[in-house]
């Protein structure tokens, strides 16, 4: 690794009672790099994704956001220091029109003396931009999220990320409730979001999807780091085999 | 991604025509101005309409804060006994021989303290607020009861004070119209136009993300319940003083009028959305619904009282309502998916 990366984990340990969710992993993200991470059920994987978003503090290890030492106790603080997470419900309001839930909780206002209103043009103009930078096809910003599709919620959730400077967008199983179409536009968004210089961290069981998006690949079995290799040497059997700990990856 | 593009004249309208919150209640208010004006004489003339809109007003007020509620995700049924426990207090209070101006001055924070009272309940010790309500309308109109101990109070007799508090005419029209008017405007902008009133859509529309979005989510539900009281507080205020009296019984029921009104303009019970124009012109349609029941001779001119009638018509008018507005939100996901 030539350049520092922009988020390193070190030997993070994480605790439920007497089981170990997390043994002494090391984890790192590049700079405009998509990282995949895998594993069975009870790897750890969420867990991870979760100590690094601030769900969950980690009981031991460091973590370091572009060369600097971070704590993080919640995800309000992860996400003040860049790293947001794309949730699976995707925290959007049915009933709001797409640029109102991109402003949602930093509305721009236009002020009168002492009032002041939404600066509904501002909150239009910049969602279209950011929409238009992503090559997200949505006809109207005006649409409230309850009239789009699963990949449509998912692209706005991830617009809204990307317009406040998210360094590294956390998404575990980002496609699974997609149809083979919006799988695709998914991917294009995420291959999107790389070459404006963010990093993305997906979880999925989806090796294919890993494959074909992903630049490394990241590998968990029992809490531990079995494996981390760039996706362009690997195939699917070989992460296969080391997920499940078969072939030349047994115990 | 896109299907269902509104390409197409026919489908072009029927999009203009679904966007529009507030048309289920705009067309069932177009039916019945026209059915009653066919069966009432002189229904379109101003004496009626000032009737109808006097009648409304005492709707529309209190609707005005309890739409921000609703959209919100909370409901307030105290809102009946709230507007009888504020004239209560204020003309006992001038009973004394308190000044008029103090008596205000002390009676309209009491809607204040009320709506901290059910806001507390549904906050704090996490109620649903259909039960907290439920228990401060009888706590509220009990106090009512007591402070009047039953009787009723006359209004100060004040002119300045009766003037504007309700009392006045201006062009035939109750002062409380021109309040309402105010209030209205207020309201209207501040959901639809102002970070307050989109913090409202979003908390009833899904709490969760609004809160993870940095939302206080628990400021706005309890400014709503506070404007809510505070508004059913001023109304009574307004319709104790026109009439010159209170009894401490004034405004039961009231609540699930003011229900009607919203639910029928447009705004969900479930919350996440709004119109407060919607909620006017819900409130208008109850008072052409109770007009034209008071005016109509019914089945040739039998003697049932006409508020039997009232109730059964808008107890249709809420079912046939409702079915529409349902139709209409079928519509338009089918037009606004893209």
């Amino acid at each position: 690794m030539l350049e520092e990366p922009l988020v390193k984990m070190e030997s993070i340990c994480k605790f439920f009672g007497p089981v170990k969710a997390l043994d002494k992993v090391d984890f790192y993200v590049g700079r405009s790099e998509i990282v995949g991470l895998v594993g069975d059920n009870g790897a750890g994987k969420s867990t991870l994704v979760k100590v690094l978003s601030g769900i969950y503090p980690p009981d031991e290890g460091r973590i370091y956001l572009e060369g600097r030492r971070v704590e993080f106790s919640s995800p309000s603080q992860a996400r003040m220091l860049g790293i947001e997470t794309i949730y699976q419900d995707l925290a959007l309001v049915e009933d709001l029109p797409i640029y109102r839930n991109i402003f949602l909780g930093k509305e721009p206002l236009k002020r009168f003396g002492i009032f002041s209103i939404l600066d509904e043009r501002k909150m239009k103009e910049e969602s279209e931009k950011v929409l238009k930078l992503l090559k997200i096809n949505i006809r109207s910003v005006d649409v409230p999220v309850k009239y789009l599709s699963g990949g449509q919620r998912q692209s706005v959730a991830i617009a809204r990320a990307v317009y406040y400077r998210a360094k590294l967008l956390l998404m575990d199983e980002p496609t699974t409730q997609l149809g083979a179409a919006e799988v695709e536009s998914v991917l294009e968004l995420i291959r999107n979001v790389k070459k404006e210089g963010r990093s993305i961290v997906i979880i999925s069981h989806n090796l294919p999807m890993i494959l074909s998006v992903c630049d490394r690949v990241t590998v968990l079995r029992k809490g531990k780091v079995v494996g981390n290799k760039y996706t362009k040497d690997l195939t699917i059997e070989e992460v296969t085999d080391m997920i499940i700990g078969r072939g030349k990856y047994a115990e | 991604m896109r299907k269902n593009n509104p390409h197409l004249f026919f489908e072009k309208i029927l999009y203009y025509f679904a966007k529009v919150r507030e048309i289920g209640v705009i067309l069932a208010l177009v039916v019945l101005t026209v059915l009653f004006s066919l069966s009432v004489t002189n229904f379109l003339t101003w004496g009626y309409m000032t009737t109808i809109l006097s009648y409304a007003t005492r709707i529309g007020l209190i609707g005005a804060g309890a739409t921000l509620l609703m959209a919100s995700r909370e409901i307030d049924l105290s809102v009946g006994s709230v507007f009888a426990i504020v004239p209560v207090t204020a003309f006992v209070l001038a009973e004394m021989g308190l000044n008029v101006w103090l008596c205000v001055a002390v009676s309209l924070p009491i809607g204040v303290l009320c709506g901290i009272l059910n806001g507390a309940i549904v906050l704090k010790l996490n109620l649903p607020s259909f039960i907290a309500t439920l228990g401060t309308m009888f706590l509220f109109r009990s106090i009512a009861l007591v402070l009047s101990v039953g009787g009723a109070k006359p209004a100060p007799s004040d002119p300045t004070y009766r003037f504007i508090f309700g009392g006045g005419n201006v062009f035939g029209l109750n002062t409380a119209f021109f309040w309402w008017c105010i209030i209205f405007a207020i309201t209207a902008i501040v959901l639809h136009k102002t970070k307050f009133g989109n913090w409202t859509l979003a908390v009833g529309g899904n709490m969760e993300a609004a809160r993870s979005m940095g939302v206080k989510v628990e400021r706005v539900k309890m400014i709503n319940f506070i404007v809510t009281s505070f508004l059913a507080g001023l109304c009574g205020l307004l319709y104790a003083t026109s009439t010159g009296t209170i009894y401490a019984v004034y405004g039961q029921g009231m609540e699930f009028q003011v229900i009607t009104a919203i639910v029928l303009g447009g705004t969900p019970l479930s919350g996440g959305a709004g119109t407060a124009l919607g909620t006017v012109l819900g409130s208008v349609l109850l008072g052409i619904v109770y007009l034209g029941t008071v005016s109509i001779r019914w089945f040739g001119g039998l003697p049932i009282p006409s508020a039997y009638v009232f109730d059964g018509v808008v107890g249709i008018l809420v079912v046939v309502g409702m079915f529409i507005n349902m139709f209409l939100e079928k519509l338009r996901r089918q037009v606004q998916g893209c």
